[in-house]
């Protein structure tokens, strides 16, 4: 977390899971208003639905408060909570049918920009931007989707990132190349020649 | 060292990972190659461009309210809860414009439940821990409730006697307690929990008719309206707290369950836009 020193967060956590432990439903409010944001913007990422990754939110919330008597280390609660919602996406995608966001490499553009041409320079509005990344990102495999999140939307390290999917360094690493490759095929057309920003 | 082996520590370099010796070893590198200081320069490019990413979410107060009621409701497993919830789920989402009066029937259950044992308790309305206990017992009818909590400062005992006698006399043990057996702390404090709880139910049935028509109301309103709503839960969250702190004080109470109602009417005056 921004701001805060690890030994800090750490001993707030887990004096969190603690109470939690104890029955204290405000501390898990707390947890609730520490994580929220960064666990929705997560599900998000990998399931493209607003409404849904509330839902799945939600559902990944309620798991966490049954099974924390089950986190072991309670220093890495973020990587906990974040495996929990890993599980909760995952289970979600892999029962849904693909819809038809999904965007290959040679099909047309899902997002079209608003006078069907690129703006100046190649500049795109933060909005658009937004819609063309999340449109390439449905493009991408579960795994590299889930790679590419927690590490360049969401700033985890590699470590986290394997105690979140179980994944070893190099495989994360591997996916993590090729899911920048295929979101840089997906966006360039976007950015305009030379790729200026 | 080639690019091809240079080229994914660049990746690792730009994701923070890189070990001190080899950054040394990369940045000599960069400086002298064309094609790993252009791919470098790209990458570095491209993760302004993700930090600018911006998300089409927010928080609603309404993720909360559901945690919290699937918490609660969940008493005995995932299996009987799921089997629980899909029951709920079909009595209240009848419809859309049934699930708004299911929600008022819960409430006004709730907020009847909490006055009628309130009243049994003898707590008077507008009492608060530590002032005119006095003021309140002479313009109440409802009686006094006998002090239970330790600590406190007021001291209704002189005035209890005179208006309700039989729960006075039940007090200090002189008479088996007829009307009361229970303490009255943890009988206050479980109706105004019930209430509480009944409050959060029906205002999670209620966000869920507004999230899905959230996006037919106009962005403005829907701004004001989530403005609205984060100021109660402000409320929300501090009177809880007091609550919790003072278990026998009905103003907190009171103030939470008021707040609480509050909410639940901004939400069905979104639900019905």
């Amino acid at each position: 977390m921004p701001g805060v020193h690890p030994g800090t967060a750490t001993k707030t956590s887990g004096d969190l899971v603690a109470r939690v432990r104890n029955g204290d439903q405000d501390a898990f409010r707390l947890i609730f208003d520490r994580y929220s944001r960064p666990l929705m913007s997560f599900l998000y990422d990998m399931v493209g639905k607003r409404d849904l990754a509330e839902e799945l939110a939600q559902e990944a919330f309620v798991r966490a408060y049954k099974n924390i008597g089950g986190l072991r280390d309670e220093t890495k609660l973020s990587t906990w909570l974040f495996g929990i919602a890993k599980n909760v996406a995952r289970e979600h995608l892999r029962t849904r049918v693909r819809d038809d966001r999904k965007v290959d490499l040679d099909d047309d553009p899902v997002i079209e920009l608003k006078d069907k041409a690129l703006p100046p320079e190649g500049q795109l509005l933060n909005k658009e931007l937004s819609g063309v990344i999340q449109s390439a990102l449905a493009g991408l495999d579960e795994d590299k989707r889930l790679v590419f999140v927690l590490k360049v939307l969401h700033q985890h390290s590699y470590e986290e990132i394997a105690g979140i999917t179980g994944s070893s360094i190099p495989k994360l690493k591997t996916d993590l190349h090729r899911a920048r490759a295929e979101m840089r095929k997906r966006i360039k057309p976007y950015l305009g020649v030379g790729n200026e920003l | 060292m080639s690019c091809e082996k240079w080229l994914p520590l660049i990746e690792e370099f730009v994701d923070g990972e890189l070990d001190d010796s080899s950054i040394k070893g990369l940045r000599a590198h960069l400086a002298a190659c064309g094609e790993c200081s252009s791919e470098y320069r790209q990458l570095l490019k491209e993760q302004e461009l993700y930090q600018n990413y911006m998300r089409d979410i927010e928080v609603t107060p309404a993720l909360w309210a559901g945690v919290q009621a699937r918490i609660q409701q969940n008493g005995a497993g995932p299996g009987l809860f799921v089997r629980i919830r899909g029951r709920l789920a079909s009595a209240f989402t009848a419809g859309p414009r049934l699930s708004p009066v299911y929600a008022m029937l819960l409430v006004i259950v709730a907020v009847a439940v909490t006055v009628i044992i309130m009243r049994r308790q003898g707590t008077p309305s507008g009492t608060s821990v530590g002032t005119t206990n006095h003021a309140t017992a002479e313009g109440n009818p409802t009686p006094v409730p006998p002090p239970t909590t330790p600590g406190l400062k007021e001291s209704p005992r002189p005035e209890a006697p005179r208006h309700e006698p039989t729960i006075a006399q039940s007090l200090p043990g002189s008479r088996p307690p007829r009307v009361i057996a229970k303490p009255v702390q943890p009988t206050a404090e479980q109706a105004v929990r019930e209430a509480e709880q009944k409050y959060v139910a029906a205002i999670a049935i209620l966000s869920r008719d507004v999230n899905k028509h959230r996006s037919e109301l106009d962005p403005a309103v829907a701004a004001k309206f989530e403005s609205t709503l984060a100021s109660i839960d402000f409320t929300i969250r501090e009177t809880r707290r007091a609550v919790r702190e003072h278990p026998n004080d009905p103003v907190a109470a009171q103030y939470m369950l008021a707040a609480y109602s509050e909410k639940l009417d901004v939400l069905r005056e979104m639900a019905g836009q």
